[in-house]
C-alpha cells in the first residue's frame, strides 16, 4: 500500500517542532494567545473557501445525477409495448 | 438526454435540486467562527482547543462530502452505473481528493504553527507535544500535519538521528514519494492540470447545454498540449505509469469527450466539437497504444506485490477506450479505432490471463476489486479464461453476481454486427468476441449448473431490447440465487413448470413453488407466459412481484409457468392444477399478442387463441377453462390489444360455457398498474391500467364495466418500473 507524503513525512514532524523552538525567542502568554487566535481565525477562512467549493464540486455532480435518472426514467416511459 | 425546461418527467423529479448542501450545512455557514477567548493566560491550554477545533472542522469537511457521496445518489435513487458514469466524466473524486487535501493541510498548517508557539512561550519542546497530543484526542483523529514547508531546513544528520535507521518500508516509500513529486514537478511544468481543466470545462459546457466559455480552439489548444505531454513522458516516470494519476486522469478525461456527442449537431458547433471528439479520442487512442507495454509492466510489478488494483486501471481505461471508440466509428465511420484497440486489448487479455494464473498459484489469492474489474474485463471480451475462472468463482460465492452488471451490457446475441462494437468489422474474429460475453458467461454458468444452455439461450435474444432490458442479465442472476438457495432448483422448474426465464419471478416465488407437495389443495392464482420475447417486455420481476405480494394479501399464492405452444400452454397448466390440488382463482396469459390471439414462442404452434381455451378439445371434458379455473374466476391478458373488438379477450369470454371475466387491452401496450380486488362474494376480479389505450373487460362476449373504478394512478410507478 503506498503512504501518502503527509504519512510518509509525519515522521519528521517533532524534530521540526524541536529545532524551531530551540532556535526561537520566547513569547508572552497574551502575544501567543493572540497570534493562536489569529492562526485559528485564518485557518477557518481559508476551510471555509474550500468547503463552499465543495459544495460546487457536490451541486455539479447532483446535477449531473439527475440528468441521467430524467435519461433512465425517459427510457423506462418508452419501455418496449408487449 | 439532457434535462429541458419541456420535460414531463421534471415534475416526478425531487426538487432539492438547487439544495446542494447536505445536514451538517448548519454548522458551516461560511461565516467564520469566534476564535479562543478563554484560557487568557493559558497559551497551551488554548493551543490544545485551537488545534482540536480546527481538526475537527477540517474533519466535518471531509466527512460531509464523505456523506454526500452516499446521500446523493441515494436521494435520487441513481444506478451504481450513473455514479460510475459521472464520477468518471467529472473527474469527481480527483476534485474532492484535492480539496481534502487543501482542508487537511490547512488544518496541518495550523497545529504546526501553534504548537510552535506553545513551545515557544514555555520554551521547551514538551509543552508542544503536549499541545499536539491533546488537540489530536479532542479533534478526534485530526489529520496528520503537513509540514512540507518547514522540512526544507531541516539538518539531515538531526533527521536521520530522529527517525532512527531507515527500513526498506521506509525506503521504499521514500523513493515511490521522489518519484510522485518528478511527476508532480513535471506536469506542473507541463500545464497538464490546465489543460484537463479546460477539457472538463469544455466537455461539461457542451454536454449538458451551459453557456459555452471555453471555447473549441481552447479546447484544441488543451488537446495539443496534452498530446504533447503524452508525446514527451519521460522514460524514467514509466516504471510506475499506473501510478500516474494525471497521466490517466488525461486518458479518461480525454475519453469522456464523447459524451459531447449528444450536442454535436447543434448549427455552428457541429463540426468543430466533432473534430475534437476525434482529436481527443485518437490522442488517446496513441497514448494507450505508445503506453501499452509500461502500462501492463507496471501492472504486473503491482501484482507481484498483491496489489491487483493495477489491473483494475488497466481493465477500466480499455474498457473506456473500446466503448468510446467503437462510439466514434459509429458516427464518423471510421473503423480505424475500433479494430486497432481491439488488437491491444487482445494482447492486454494474453497478458492479464498469465498474470492470473500465475496469482492463483500465489499464497494471496484474496479478492480485490481489481480482480473481479479484470475478470469483468475478460468474461466481456469473451475471453475464454476470464469466462471460466468467473463461473467458478460466482458458483464458488465468492463473487457475487451483482457485481458483474456490465458484462451484460454489450449482449448482443445472435445479433453480430449489431452491438456498437461489432459494427466496425464484423469479419474480424478477435472484433466479433468483444460484446459477446455476456452470452458465453451465461452459457458457462448454465453448464455448471448441469443444464443445456441452448435449451434457455434461444429464449434469452430479445434483439429489440434496450440496454435495461436485457434478458441475459435478469435470468443469469436469478439462476444464480436460485441455485445457491436451492441446488438443481432450475433445472426442476423447467422440467415441472416450463420456466426458462427465472428473472421474470421473486426468487421467494419460485422456491416455495419448488417446495410445494403435490396435491397441496392451495389456493392459488397462475401465470402462463410466453418464452419468446423480442422486445424485452417482459423482462425483470417487477410486474409478477406486484401481483404476488397482491395474491398473497388477499390470502392466494401465485403459481407461474412458461410455455413455447399452444400444446405446453396445455400441459403447463393441467400439470398447475395438479401439482396444487385444485382450480385457480384468476389465470394471467403473458405473451407478444395481437386481436386473435398471444403468442408464446416462434412457429406454427406458437400462438394460442380463443378457441384454445374455451371450446371443447376432449368430449368428455366440454370446457377446459372450467377445469382450471374456479367459478367466476378472472383472466387477464399482459398481451398487446388482446381486448380489442372481437379479439380473443371477448371471443373467449363469450365461447367460455362456465362465464368469466376477461380483461385485455384494446392496442398495442404495457400493463402499468394492476390491482387484484375480492368482491363480497368472495370471487376475484381485476382492475388493470396500461399504458396506453384501454382496459376491456368482456362478461359472455359483452363489453362490461370494471367492478371498481380505476385505482389512481400511482406516480411512483415511474420511477421503479423496470420495463
Amino acid at each position: 500500500m503506498k503512504l501518502h507524503r503527509r504519512e510518509l513525512r509525519s515522521n519528521s514532524y517533532f524534530c521540526t517542532i524541536s529545532l524551531m523552538s530551540q532556535a526561537s525567542e520566547p513569547l508572552s502568554p497574551e502575544e501567543a494567545i493572540r497570534q493562536i487566535n489569529a492562526i485559528l481565525k485564518e485557518a477557518r477562512e481559508r476551510i471555509s473557501i474550500l468547503h463552499a467549493e465543495q459544495d460546487k464540486v457536490f451541486e455539479e455532480y447532483r446535477k449531473r445525477l439527475t440528468a441521467l435518472r430524467v435519461e433512465r426514467i425517459t427510457k423506462q416511459l418508452n419501455a418496449p409495448k408487449q | 438526454m439532457p434535462p429541458n425546461n419541456d420535460n414531463p418527467l421534471e415534475s416526478v423529479l425531487p426538487q432539492e435540486v438547487e439544495n446542494t448542501g447536505t445536514e451538517s450545512e448548519a454548522a458551516f455557514s461560511h461565516d467564520v467562527a469566534p476564535t479562543i477567548e478563554t484560557f487568557e493566560h493559558d497559551p497551551q491550554s488554548a493551543g490544545a482547543t485551537a488545534i482540536a477545533e480546527i481538526s475537527a472542522e477540517a474533519d466535518a469537511v471531509t466527512a460531509e462530502a464523505e456523506s454526500a457521496l452516499a446521500e446523493i445518489p441515494a436521494s435520487l435513487g441513481s444506478t451504481e452505473e450513473e455514479v460510475g458514469q459521472v464520477e468518471s466524466e467529472t473527474g469527481l473524486m480527483a476534485k474532492l481528493r484535492g480539496i481534502g487535501e487543501q482542508v487537511a493541510g490547512v488544518a496541518s498548517d495550523a497545529r504546526v504553527k501553534i504548537g510552535e508557539l506553545v513551545s515557544h512561550i514555555s520554551g521547551k519542546m514538551g509543552d508542544a507535544v503536549g499541545a499536539l497530543a491533546t488537540g489530536a484526542i479532542i479533534g478526534l483523529g485530526a489529520s496528520t500535519p503537513n509540514v512540507e514547508k518547514l522540512e526544507a531546513p531541516l539538518v539531515p544528520e538531526v533527521t536521520a538521528q530522529a527517525r532512527g535507521p531507515e527500513s526498506e518500508t521506509e525506503r521504499k516509500n521514500r523513493e515511490n514519494l521522489e518519484r510522485q513529486e518528478k511527476r508532480d514537478a513535471w506536469h506542473e511544468a507541463h500545464g497538464v492540470q490546465k489543460s484537463l481543466n479546460t477539457l472538463r470545462s469544455y466537455h461539461a459546457e457542451h454536454s449538458f447545454g451551459k453557456k459555452a466559455h471555453t471555447s473549441s480552439e481552447e479546447a484544441e489548444k488543451a488537446l495539443n498540449n496534452i498530446d504533447a505531454m503524452i508525446e514527451s513522458y519521460p522514460e524514467e516516470l514509466r516504471k510506475d505509469i499506473l501510478d500516474d494519476d494525471q497521466f490517466t486522469d488525461a486518458l479518461t478525461g480525454l475519453n469522456s469527450l464523447r459524451g459531447i456527442n449528444i450536442n454535436a449537431d447543434k448549427p455552428g458547433q457541429g463540426g468543430e466539437i466533432a473534430k475534437n471528439i476525434g482529436k481527443a479520442i485518437e490522442i488517446s487512442h496513441r497514448a494507450i497504444e505508445r503506453m501499452h507495454s509500461d502500462m501492463i509492466h507496471s501492472a504486473e510489478e503491482k501484482l507481484r506485490g498483491g496489489d491487483a488494483h493495477g489491473l483494475a486501471q488497466m481493465a477500466d481505461l480499455y474498457d473506456e477506450h473500446i466503448e468510446n471508440t467503437a462510439m466514434l466509428s459509429e458516427g464518423n465511420d471510421d473503423p480505424g479505432y475500433a479494430r486497432s484497440v481491439v488488437g491491444i486489448a487482445d494482447e492486454t487479455l494474453s497478458k492479464f490471463s498469465h498474470l492470473l494464473e500465475e496469482d492463483s498459484r500465489g499464497k494471496d489469492p484474496s479478492l480485490t476489486r481489481g480482480k473481479t474489474r479484470l475478470l469483468e474485463f475478460l468474461a466481456r471480451a469473451g475471453e475464454p479464461k476470464g469466462v471460466e475462472l468467473l463461473t467458478q468463482k460466482i458458483k464458488s460465492g465468492e463473487i457475487s453476481v451483482e457485481e458483474l452488471g456490465s458484462v451484460f451490457n454489450d449482449i448482443e446475441m445472435g445479433q453480430v454486427g449489431v452491438s456498437s462494437l461489432n459494427i466496425v468489422d464484423v469479419s474480424d474474429p478477435r472484433h466479433a468476441r468483444i460484446g459477446k460475453g455476456g452470452e458465453a458467461l451465461a452459457s458457462s454458468l448454465l453448464s455448471a449448473y448441469g443444464l443445456a444452455p441452448e435449451e434457455y439461450l434461444k429464449y434469452w435474444k430479445s434483439p429489440d431490447a434496450p440496454k435495461y432490458f436485457n434478458p441475459a442479465e435478469f435470468n443469469t442472476k436469478a439462476l444464480v440465487h436460485l441455485e445457491e438457495r436451492m441446488p438443481g432448483g432450475m433445472k426442476r422448474l423447467t422440467e415441472s413448470a416450463g420456466i426458462r426465464h427465472p428473472g421474470r419471478y421473486p426468487i421467494e416465488l419460485l422456491e416455495k413453488q419448488l417446495k410445494t407437495k403435490k396435491g397441496a389443495n392451495l389456493k392459488y392464482g397462475g401465470t402462463i407466459s410466453g418464452l419468446d420475447d423480442g422486445n424485452g417486455a417482459f423482462v425483470g420481476p417487477k410486474r409478477i412481484e406486484d401481483l404476488y405480494e397482491q395474491a398473497r394479501a388477499q390470502g392466494l399464492e401465485l403459481r407461474v409457468a412458461e410455455a413455447g405452444s399452444r400444446l405446453e400452454v396445455a400441459k403447463r397448466l393441467d400439470e398447475m392444477v395438479l401439482q396444487n390440488g385444485g382450480k385457480m382463482s384468476f389465470l394471467g396469459i403473458r405473451g407478444h399478442g395481437s386481436p386473435k390471439g398471444t403468442t408464446m414462442a416462434a412457429g406454427p404452434d406458437g400462438l394460442i387463441d380463443a378457441d384454445f381455451l374455451g371450446v371443447p378439445s376432449d368430449p368428455e371434458n366440454p370446457d377446459r377453462s372450467s377445469l382450471l379455473l374456479l367459478d367466476g374466476a378472472p383472466i387477464y391478458f399482459e398481451s398487446c390489444s388482446t381486448g380489442a373488438e372481437d379479439g380473443i379477450a371477448q371471443d373467449l369470454s363469450e365461447i367460455t360455457p362456465s362465464p368469466r371475466r376477461v380483461t385485455g387491452p384494446d392496442i398495442p401496450t404495457s400493463i402499468e398498474e394492476l390491482a387484484l380486488v375480492k368482491g363480497a362474494d368472495g370471487k376475484f376480479s381485476f382492475n388493470i391500467k396500461y399504458a396506453a389505450g384501454q382496459a376491456k373487460t368482456y362478461y359472455r362476449g359483452k363489453e362490461v364495466e370494471s367492478s371498481l373504478p380505476p385505482k389512481a394512478f400511482d406516480l411512483r410507478y415511474q420511477g421503479k418500473r423496470d420495463k
